[in-house]
């Protein structure tokens, strides 16, 4: 479906922008399933400290993980205001936390930029591209794959 | 995986009834309603009876079809629950009618799962009667008279289970025979009929499937499988090993007792894929064996897949489910049946028996809150091999079936925990698994041993 949108205007993507500890993110439009607000998760034990739990999501379980946490700003305390972005790849659904969903903008892939280096950061690994907005705000794009745990959680 | 389509119904086998399987034929006539509200206990074995007389009329449905229709009774199933907390809330739970309503509602809900678990199971003897072709053959192969015996083949399983329980009894037949009987001039000099028996049992015990493969061979002879073992690096040399913990020695990969491989076993695929696939399922493998006299291989199976039965525990802020089948008793300890031995572990003293105590809140890291060990309730579990202990919780608030939903699925596995399910308020609760936690908690060697098991 969205391979459709994208062939017809060449180059151009909509993202979903939102907000973590005053800096701009964005991830693909096409990933997105839904975007709810918090609800308590339920905890996992011996999970990673980024992993904040699993909800119910129309009788799936559902991981959100704590996108601050993993990003390296901190662990989120999250209340109402929070949302959790409900995304799907590689075939599982998974939940992110973030402070606020901002926009869906239309993104022009000419315009992303390749990540300068940054010393140990660990944000990172976890950004694939930096797009600068009109308005001067620079959204970072991030991969779904290297953000998410490993295929099998925490076994082995 | 699963064939596109199978018979509603009791499974007639196709050599006993010839029934047109492609036609589409009148279904039994439908329950009313006020046959459901009498007869709530219409279950498995019921319309296993009333099948058996005459040859019942049958129709063939995608299996997709069925699984669907039982994924939204899990959901009417939770949101039966959510709507009578609501209720509850509300403050409407002592108008009469409301409560009537409700009721009826719930009633009707229990009754429309057990009546779509009926139509996904299937008795047993649709894979029993395929071990008959297998033993022959195996007997062909080795050169041993032997008579296979089953027992129960009408117990009923899960449509799923029966499909992947081929596999592993297949291995464990020609396992038996191969492995378990000796041959014939053996038998004869220790005074046993040429023939050997294997016996092929199934029975419904208490909420579970028992299946057990038992020989009338030799026995297992731990001192050849502990020094196979030790050859081979499984375990060390001279590590103190009981019995029971020599028998599962078989169930490490790689692990092969007959000296010179055979054309039917003992190429290095071997119980450690049965046990794996029976775990798969839920179930459990154990082994019995008395030198001389033979082996029995018994598989504890859930009777379902989809739902459990479940005690629901606090545990710090969270809530847990226990499946009811490991629980024993509940008690409320004192303090003079508490015994501390070393720093950090107690032991329960319960009518003369000394149980390990296991502090759940610490083995899944929830946060504890105030309140220390004497406002805690002992929870004493057996697991199939045997094992007791007795698990700390905050409380214990209610016992009901869950729905199982896989973690696996968007997550992956959580040590500890066997699925999640979702509880009337709409949040996930985790599913407990009593015997993997033993495990963990069980010295360094049962420790590696069940490591290598599990893992393959």
């Amino acid at each position: 479906m969205l391979q459709s949108i994208s062939h017809n205007s060449v180059g151009k993507s909509d993202v979903v922008a939102f907000k973590l500890a005053d800096q701009d993110f964005c991830i693909d439009i096409g990933l997105v399933r839904e975007i709810r607000g918090w609800t308590p998760t339920t905890m996992l034990p011996h999970a990673p400290d980024y992993v904040k739990g699993v909800i119910n999501l129309r009788g799936s379980v559902v991981t959100v993980v704590d996108l601050s946490a993993r990003l390296g700003f901190g662990a989120a305390t999250p209340s109402h205001r929070h949302v959790v972005i409900i995304a799907m790849h590689a075939g599982r659904i998974v939940g992110l936390l973030a402070d606020l969903v901002s926009d869906i903008l239309p993104i022009n892939e000419d315009h992303i930029q390749a990540v300068p280096d940054i010393a140990s950061n660990p944000a990172r690994e976890f950004i694939v591209g930096m797009i600068t907005l009109e308005d001067g705000r620079i959204l970072r794009k991030i991969d779904l794959a290297q953000l998410l745990p490993a295929a099998h959680g925490v076994e082995a | 995986m699963a064939p596109p389509a199978w018979a509603v119904g009791a499974g007639p086998s196709p050599a006993a009834k010839p029934a047109p399987a492609e036609a589409v034929q009148t279904p039994p006539p439908p329950t009313t309603p006020d046959e459901a509200s009498t007869a709530p206990a219409a279950g498995p074995r019921a319309a296993a009876q009333s099948d058996a007389g005459q040859a019942a009329p049958t129709i063939r449905v995608a299996l997709d079809r069925v699984d669907r229709l039982m994924n939204m009774i899990g959901e009417l199933v939770i949101k039966e629950a959510m709507l009578s907390q609501v209720i509850q809330t509300a403050g409407m739970h002592e108008q009469p009618d409301v409560i009537a309503g409700l009721d009826a509602i719930r009633q009707l809900a229990s009754d429309i799962q057990e009546s779509v678990m009926a139509i996904r199971a299937q008795p047993l003897k649709l894979v029993f009667q395929r071990m008959h072709r297998i033993l022959r053959e195996a007997a062909d192969a080795t050169g041993k008279p032997v008579r296979l015996i089953t027992i129960g083949e009408q117990t009923e399983v899960d449509k799923t289970m029966i499909e992947r329980l081929v596999e592993p009894l297949t291995h464990m037949i020609r396992n038996s025979v191969d492995h378990g009987l000796e041959d014939t001039v053996t038998r004869q000099r220790r005074g046993k009929p040429q023939e050997g028996t294997i016996t092929l049992s199934a029975a419904h015990r208490s909420g579970r499937v028992q299946i057990e493969v038992s020989d009338d061979g030799g026995g297992i002879n731990r001192a050849k499988v502990r020094q196979i073992a030790e050859d081979r690096g499984l375990v060390a040399p001279g590590a103190n090993l009981s019995p029971a913990e020599i028998d599962q020695l078989l169930f490490l990969p790689g692990f092969s007792s007959k000296d010179e491989v055979s054309a039917l076993s003992g190429r290095g695929v071997g119980l450690d894929v049965v046990r794996r696939e029976i775990m798969g399922l839920g179930g459990r493998v154990m082994i019995q064996s008395t030198e001389g006299e033979g082996t029995t291989f018994s598989i504890a199976l859930p009777l379902t897949l989809a739902v459990v039965e479940g005690m629901l525990i606090q545990l710090g802020d969270q809530t847990m489910v226990l499946p009811i089948t490991a629980v024993q008793e509940t008690l409320r300890p004192e303090s003079s049946m508490l015994h501390g031995v070393g720093h950090g572990s107690q032991l329960l003293s319960n009518r003369g028996e000394l149980i390990p105590i296991i502090d759940l809140c610490a083995s899944f890291g929830v946060t504890q809150p105030e309140g220390g060990p004497d406002s805690s309730v002992l929870i004493v579990v057996e697991t199939d091999s045997r094992k007791r202990a007795a698990f700390r919780v905050d409380a214990i608030f209610d016992q009901r079936q869950v729905v199982i939903k896989s973690l696996e699925q968007n997550y992956g596995r959580v040590p500890g925990v066997s699925a999640a399910t979702i509880l009337g308020d709409g949040k996930i609760a985790l599913i407990i698994d009593p015997e993997e936690i033993l495990l963990s908690m069980s010295n360094d060697q049962g420790r590696r041993m069940a490591a290598m098991a599990s893992n393959g």
